[in-house]
């Protein structure tokens, strides 16, 4: 295996490995303050209805 | 005594086919109307590339006199190669065009978007092992992503000798989609999965949150891949105006006259970045065959984590929403649209895919920033 390829392979980890990351990390962020900013909106909708 | 030379006598055969080619660009855009925005452009900025003796694109350098330096030089001087502005701002008149709200209400739309980049970097294992050197193997593999202004940052920077194939690859498969999706999605997915009913409306998204997707995506992806500011903090800022709501004048420019303006120059420089002697020798057709294969995995490696989802998921998920993780928007949700209403007339899963067909933006511009935080210092 050349020196080249083996280098192309780290690449190919660590970088997918990096974009596979960073999604999911934002994918459960975005869900938690989806979750949050909804039942925060939702109370401040009910103390108006009050 | 008076020196006068015609363009003739410097008329070659290599310049000559690369004309044709151009005049083949622009009969395609003007007659038959594919992909007019770009393909006239790209035409014109080729045909004025080869034409010999105009010196319209010579770059600026030192030394050289007043009216030396050609005006699609300049553009590619300071467009693409060396300060590569154009894909930059591109980005950020995205960011302006884009509702990232199919994407905040079903976040699960980020994995697919992530998983479709695998096309990036087997392309790149590809090229490697066909010879070509790193930086040049990770501006070929980015084609995959099936987005342009990234393909033409990262390869501005990596590998500016192949930028008018890799940019030409890129758009003529995003504009090729219709053809090169549907028979990998077939392949991959039953007809019973093809034809799995999915809601047609995702939840309503607040305000609130579609002004903090913005800024929480650029600060997370930032400070993990700073190299993949130019792109992602361009899109966020863009989006960030759009959302906010403060500054529709600004918002408004963005998403037209800047982003035409941004065009004309950006197409024209990827036509003149096409002179026969960059283009006409064999890497050209390993760098289109290693960018289809790029585009195909790619297609594959979202289809199968939507496979996964439809294992895994309690409600119904249609696989074929992961072809849209590549980022061509919104081509590809369309593909997975049209197909699913072939399927199951019942079906409209556009808006299921227009979430992970805007997640592959984000991850192509991290795929690109991070092949160019292992060159750049």
């Amino acid at each position: 295996m050349s020196g080249n390829f083996k280098e192309a392979l780290e690449i190919f980890g660590i970088g997918f490995g990096l974009v596979i990351f960073i999604m999911v990390a934002l994918a459960y962020i975005m869900e938690t303050v989806g979750k949050i900013v909804n039942k925060f909106e939702s109370k401040k909708k009910a103390e108006v209805k009050k | 005594m008076i020196k006068f030379m015609t363009g003739f006598s410097g008329l070659d055969l290599p310049h000559v086919i690369m004309i044709l080619i151009g005049l083949g660009f622009i009969y395609l855009g003007v007659v038959k109307k594919w992909e007019p925005y770009e393909l006239l452009p790209i035409g014109c900025g080729m045909v004025l590339a080869n034409l010999p003796l105009t010196g319209i694109i010579t770059q600026p350098a030192p030394g050289l006199g007043p009216g030396q330096a050609g005006v699609l030089g300049i553009i590619l001087k300071y467009g693409l190669y060396q300060w590569t502005i154009l894909p930059q701002f591109i980005f950020f008149c995205i960011g302006a065009m884009t509702d990232f709200s199919p994407l905040i209400a079903n976040p699960r739309s980020f994995i697919l978007g992530a998983a479709a980049q695998l096309g990036i970097y087997f392309a790149m294992l590809g090229a490697v092992l066909l010879g070509f050197t790193i930086p040049e193997a990770c501006s070929i593999g980015i084609i995959g992503g099936a987005d342009g202004p990234t393909t033409l940052y990262t390869t501005g920077i990596l590998a500016p000798q192949i930028m008018g194939i890799t940019a030409t690859a890129a758009y003529s498969y995003m504009a090729m989609v219709a053809i090169i999706q549907p028979p990998i999605i077939k392949a991959l997915t039953t007809p019973e999965e093809r034809k799995i009913y999915m809601k047609p409306m995702l939840r309503p998204v607040s305000r609130t949150e579609r002004l903090l997707f913005p800024i929480i995506t650029m600060l997370l992806v930032i400070l993990i891949m700073p190299k993949s500011a130019p792109l992602i903090g361009m899109m966020m800022v863009g989006n960030l105006f759009r959302e906010s709501g403060v500054v529709p004048r600004l918002s408004e420019t963005a998403q037209n006259s800047l982003m035409n303006i941004v065009t004309i120059f950006l197409m024209l420089g990827i036509g003149a970045s096409m002179p026969a002697d960059a283009v006409l020798h064999t890497k050209t057709i390993l760098v289109l065959v290693l960018g289809l294969v790029a585009f195909g995995i790619g297609t594959a490696g979202g289809v199968l984590m939507g496979k996964i989802y439809c294992k895994l998921s309690k409600e119904p998920f249609n696989p074929m929403i992961g072809a849209a993780g590549v980022s061509a928007v919104p081509m590809s949700a369309r593909i997975v649209q049209h197909m699913g209403q072939k399927e199951n007339k019942q079906n409209f899963l556009l808006m299921h895919a227009m979430g992970p067909n805007v997640a592959g933006v984000i991850g192509s511009a991290i795929a690109g920033g991070y092949f160019l935080s292992l060159f750049m210092k």
